[in-house]
């Protein structure tokens, strides 16, 4: 009976040692060969964006609004969806970020990466977080995981995220990703489920960091497509500030966007 | 012929002007799309020429020109950029939530108390631009600029705006201020 209750005695304390253990010193050596990436940081459209009345001042630097390079099927197709009045008007009449009447491709992967957003980016060894404001977090797992595979996949608006650290850069690789639009600025511009995304994200400065994304989608693309992103550090905000869409006064009505009273 | 009018007509094929003005407001969006500097890169590697890719550089500007219409929540299409107002009146609220922040204006005119509704950026932007919940207060006289509402209603989008000792609201003191 003693060498019994002996017995839990130790594996209460040897139990209570595992989950008290601070970092292990190979996990701490894991860390410190990671960038440092603190801080707050946005896309270029969100730093156009930055006035009182919201409207940019200067030109756009929007980049995946650009002509993918469709095979002859789909660049019909999309051309035939310039054309069409339904799809010119998503973007020039009733195109919103949020809310009510909002297309569920503006919370997707990569338009988050090149919509008005300031987001904060949290490298681990195990993953590397992109937290976005408007509330979608990328989750980039850098634990020598491959993608889920068979069932245990499907297409979600952000698709499944799988990197590794060549040096000081980022190379992630996304997949299962939901079809539709590739930007919320360009609706006509479609990728279908099997788009494959890599990217490259590195330092570039201390307050640049690049995105160099490549999309290939044997269904639609010709060839592979790649553009460069880039994020400037937030220098004027200390705090991370969630962005809700709680006071929507944008109904669209008629066709058209209006404003509802308070 | 405007770059926008070589632009829209590169767009649609025609050479109708008509045609090319009705279309010019999708170049802002549909087709800001067009062409950018990667894409441009892209064709000219893949043998299209330089006359080609020059023009297409000068499409991308027009597009990317374009862009400036895009608003940080919505279209900016409501409301008409080609008019600029001046509302002098009375906060009835300041409404500080996203996507949009509020004023709720009273604006005498012709002895008729008429509330408008002035649409600002998001809280995160108005943060940053020196503004604060409590910038504006209930009962205060306050003079907007403002870009109204095409469709005639007392709707606009906020520029800038001014206290009744006309400095301008948001900015944050200089450090010696007195």
């Amino acid at each position: 009976m003693i060498r019994v209750t002996w017995l839990g005695v130790v594996l209460v304390v040897a139990t209570s040692l595992v989950h008290a253990a601070p970092n292990s010193s190979q996990r701490v050596r894991a860390f410190a060969r990671l960038p440092d990436w603190t801080g707050l940081w946005e896309t270029a459209i969100s730093k156009e964006l930055t006035t009182p009345g919201g409207r940019s001042s200067t030109p756009g630097t929007l980049k995946l609004v650009g002509h993918p390079p469709y095979n002859p099927e789909w660049e019909l197709k999309y051309q035939a969806a310039l054309d069409n009045p339904a799809v010119k008007a998503a973007v020039t009449e009733t195109l919103k970020g949020c809310g009510r009447d909002a297309p569920a491709y503006v919370k997707s992967f990569p338009n988050i990466m090149d919509a008005p957003m300031v987001f904060q980016v949290v490298v681990t060894p195990e993953e590397t977080l992109f937290v976005m404001d408007h509330g979608e977090v990328r989750h980039i797992y850098t634990d020598h995981r491959a993608h889920p595979a068979g069932d245990d996949l499907w297409p979600t608006p952000l698709g499944d995220s799988v990197g590794h650290w060549a040096g000081q850069t980022l190379v992630i690789d996304t997949v299962a990703r939901t079809p539709g639009p590739i930007s919320m600025f360009s609706p006509a511009a479609e990728l279908s489920d099997q788009a494959h995304f890599t990217e490259r994200v590195r330092l570039i400065d201390a307050n640049t960091l690049e995105d160099q994304l490549t999309i290939e989608d044997p269904m639609r693309l010709a060839h592979p497509w790649t553009v460069i992103l880039r994020f400037t550090r937030v220098l004027d905000l200390t705090r991370f500030i969630p962005y809700e869409c709680e006071a929507d006064r944008n109904p669209i009505e008629n066709g058209k966007l209006t404003i509802a009273p308070p | 012929m405007t770059v926008e009018d070589r632009a829209a007509t590169s767009i649609n094929g025609s050479s109708d002007l008509r045609v090319r003005r009705r279309f010019r407001p999708s170049i802002a969006a549909t087709i800001v799309a067009a062409e950018l500097p990667e894409t441009a890169r892209d064709s000219y590697r893949y043998g299209e020429g330089i006359v080609k890719f020059g023009w297409r550089m000068l499409f991308a500007a027009t597009a990317l020109a374009a862009t400036a219409l895009v608003h940080a929540h919505h279209s900016g299409a409501m409301f008409d950029s080609q008019k600029t107002v001046t509302l002098q009146g009375t906060v009835k609220t300041f409404q500080w939530s996203n996507p949009h922040c509020w004023i709720q204006l009273l604006v005498q005119r012709d002895g008729v108390t008429q509330e408008w509704s002035v649409e600002m950026a998001a809280t995160t932007e108005l943060y940053r631009s020196g503004w604060r919940p409590h910038t504006l207060q209930s009962g205060e006289s306050v003079t907007i600029v403002v870009h109204p509402m095409r469709d005639g209603s007392a709707g606009a989008q906020f520029l800038s705006a001014a206290g009744p000792d006309g400095a301008p609201l948001g900015k944050p003191k200089p450090v010696n201020a007195s």
